[in-house]
């Protein structure tokens, strides 16, 4: 039996793609001529071997398929094209339009917390409906996780290490009112209060704690952190 | 100069990659689009994990670190290439078949998807609620402290919204990035997170080329380019993708090794199960799957001593051992799947799956977020069936189903309210599915393409057949 194929050297082999062998299935070869000696028809020709029988389902099968593919990509592109889609969010945001600043305040408003509170850590506290009000969890939730990112190393404290926190109802519930001794261990220098103003809304202010000279003429070594 | 220690640091995980690659297939060739998908993928993982480690021993992520790691890199490269043992570029393909030149359109609509993405993540900073409070939170501890002793942060319970148990992976490759840069820059930082977005794209259009021809491929990972979900998670700064991006190269190679058996192919399957487990906790559920699905087959199919499962087992490991151990004192948040997957609870929680499935089912048809992607797999599952008479096939089938059965399971137990979570996070959990998902499509799409490419194989075949005979005579 003659080689089918020159073998290809090790090194010139693809490790990620070899070539396959050839599919065991071959309902061509079922049907070709010297397979039962039945001329078969190929789009109205008879088969020979430069025009091979290729069953209509086969075929079909394959336009089908194609079909689908294009059909799924074209409405993905179409997807994105509407206003309200993620690539027009994205864009948005790349071309720095009003209402992604706009959401973006908010973020930045916390961050620049971390850079008032120059040292030293900060307590959070609650005021208000803030205290028991459970429609603000998500604010304050969002609050509490900005912040604590934004100032590492140093600490945004709520709650004492042992109480587990996973979100604003946590702080809620536990709502930290440490004394002036705590607060000199812990390294606490400001105060960010979380409540309502006057015109109901939320409202998020920072306090900066007298030194600790000014309070008791003994500075503390603790450093920030943890 | 920030922007250059970035890509600076992005070029060693290539080059790491590159090396390993090598290791792993002395001397071969390779295309382009093999190398700029696999090598960084392999790169970042195992950058991730060497910086897991150097810190495990006291050295907190740093340029002095970086820059050893590069000097042995390069070594390695300088005597790789004295013994020949590098991997070759192979630049110019000769099996372009007809019709692959409109395989331009595609790629146009996979550059532009992914140009979009890396434009829209780098004029932001980190603002993904789950990216800044959890993997940019914990990038940060990495970046100032070594994990000996171990940081307060990770027994701080107050922090516990950042789950301190969460592995380590994305934040360790994003720290690489700080200590690279000599500051922490959390905008210029989502570079990382890009890249390792960005490259689920070539690893899936790999997995496909192995079955698939050129333009059927670019059009599957154009589809996987275009879905609103990689929009909306690629380059925000979450674990998510790159989780899917190590499990496509996970899944792909233990299909490779049910397949063909060849040993690189049980190495790199290794690897990239070792790097999924390291990068969510819902990775290590997937690496045990895999393990568990060669099992299966070399049990089932092969009939043969059970080598590749206890190299398998054994590999990962040793690969992630070191985080198994660590990570045991740390504490758990009230989810802590693992413990509670294990329990009876699982047993008492299974008539909630009877609204779990169904709702899962809902998620996934929706189109806004998945176009027709799910429906476009069964039809092309249909057109293709025979294609499950093929062991590989057949293994990635039942590898989506454990995955999907796990994920639901994990809803049966959550502690959370399962109507409100659900929403949540669906299309985050469904993320990591999809390079299974596209894999099945093209596979099975594959067979389909088969019948086409039987009729120009068998007249070559018969070709061959009348001509050789006649030289060899002569």
């Amino acid at each position: 039996m003659p080689p089918r194929s020159i073998p290809v050297p090790e090194t010139q082999r693809n490790p990620f793609f070899p070539v396959d062998s050839p599919p065991s299935r071959n309902s061509l070869g079922q049907n070709g001529p010297g397979r039962g000696g039945l001329a078969r028809l190929n789009r109205g020709k008879l088969e020979t071997i430069l025009n091979r029988f290729i069953p209509a389902d086969g075929r079909s099968f394959q336009y089908a398929a194609w079909g689908v593919v294009l059909l799924v990509l074209v409405h993905l592109c179409w997807l994105q094209l509407r206003p309200e889609s993620e690539l027009h969010r994205v864009c948005a945001v790349a071309t720095q339009s009003t209402a992604s600043r706009t959401a973006l305040m908010q973020y930045e408003q916390l961050d620049r917390i971390a850079d008032q509170t120059a040292s030293g850590n900060v307590l959070l506290k609650l005021a208000g409906y803030a205290k028991t009000n459970p429609v603000v969890e998500n604010s304050l939730s969002f609050i509490y996780y900005r912040t604590s990112y934004a100032l590492y190393p140093r600490r945004l404290y709520v709650a004492p290490a042992d109480k587990v926190i996973n979100n604003g109802l946590d702080i809620m519930r536990i709502e930290l009112s440490p004394s002036q001794q705590w607060l000199q261990e812990h390294d606490v220098r400001s105060v960010l209060t979380f409540g309502n103003n006057n015109a109901g809304g939320e409202m998020l202010r920072l306090e900066t704690l007298p030194s600790r000279d000014d309070q008791a003429g003994m500075p503390t070594n603790k450093s920030g952190g943890y | 100069m920030v922007l250059l220690a970035c890509c600076l640091y992005l070029l060693l995980i290539v080059l790491v990659g590159y090396i390993l690659l090598s290791v792993i297939h002395p001397s071969s060739r390779t295309t382009i689009i093999q190398l700029i998908g696999l090598g960084p993928a392999i790169g970042a993982g195992t950058m991730g994990l060497l910086l897991f480690w150097a810190s495990l021993i006291g050295f907190a992520p740093s340029r002095k670190l970086l820059a050893i790691i590069g000097v042995l890199t390069l070594a390695s490269l300088l005597v790789m290439k004295k013994k020949r043992r590098l991997l070759r570029i192979k630049i110019v393909a000769n099996d372009w078949e007809k019709g692959d030149g409109w395989i331009v359109v595609p790629l146009v609509v996979i550059m532009a998807g992914l140009a979009m993405i890396a434009v829209g993540a780098l004029s932001t900073p980190m603002v993904e609620w789950d990216a800044f409070a959890i993997w940019g939170f914990k990038a940060k501890v990495l970046t100032h402290e070594a994990l000996r002793p171990t940081p307060a942060y990770f027994h701080d319970l107050t922090l516990s919204y950042s789950h301190l148990d969460y592995p380590l992976m994305v934040p360790f490759l994003t720290a690489g990035a700080y200590a690279a840069m000599g500051t922490v820059d959390d905008q210029t930082g989502k570079l990382v997170s890009v890249f390792l977005d960005v490259l689920m794209v070539p690893m899936v259009y790999l997995g496909l080329r192995w079955k698939l021809r050129r333009l059927p491929a670019a059009c599957l990972s154009a589809i996987l380019t275009m879905l609103p979900v990689m929009f909306r998670y690629g380059g925000v700064g979450c674990a998510d993708l790159p989780l899917a991006m190590f499990y496509a190269g996970g899944i792909l190679y233990v299909a490779r090794w049910i397949d063909r058996q060849q040993w690189q192919d049980l190495f790199l399957a290794i690897l990239f199960s070792a790097f999924v487990a390291f990068t969510k906790n819902e990775g290590t559920v997937l690496a045990l799957i895999n393990g568990v699905v060669i099992l299966g087959f070399e049990l089932w199919v092969r009939r043969r001593a059970l080598i590749g499962t206890a190299v398998f087992f054994t590999g990962l490991l040793a690969l992630d051992v070191a985080w198994l151990i660590w990570s045991r004192s740390l504490p758990r948040t009230h989810e802590d799947y693992g413990p509670k997957l294990l329990s009876s609870l699982v047993v008492t929680h299974l008539p909630r799956l009877k609204e779990i499935i169904p709702a899962m089912l809902v998620q996934a048809t929706e189109f806004h977020v998945w176009g027709l992607l799910w429906i476009m797999a069964v039809v092309l599952a249909l057109l293709g069936r025979r294609a499950l008479t093929r062991p590989y096939v057949l293994a990635l089938w039942i590898l989506l189903g454990l995955h999907l059965m796990s994920y639901a399971l994990a809803f049966s137990v959550t502690p959370w309210d399962f109507a409100v979570l659900m929403p949540m996070t669906m299309d985050r959990l469904l993320l990591h599915t999809v390079p299974a998902v596209i894999f099945l499509a093209g596979w099975h799409w594959a067979e389909v393409e088969t019948d086409h490419r039987l009729f120009g194989s068998a007249l070559i075949n018969s070709t061959t057949e009348t001509s050789v005979p006649a030289r060899r005579t002569d």
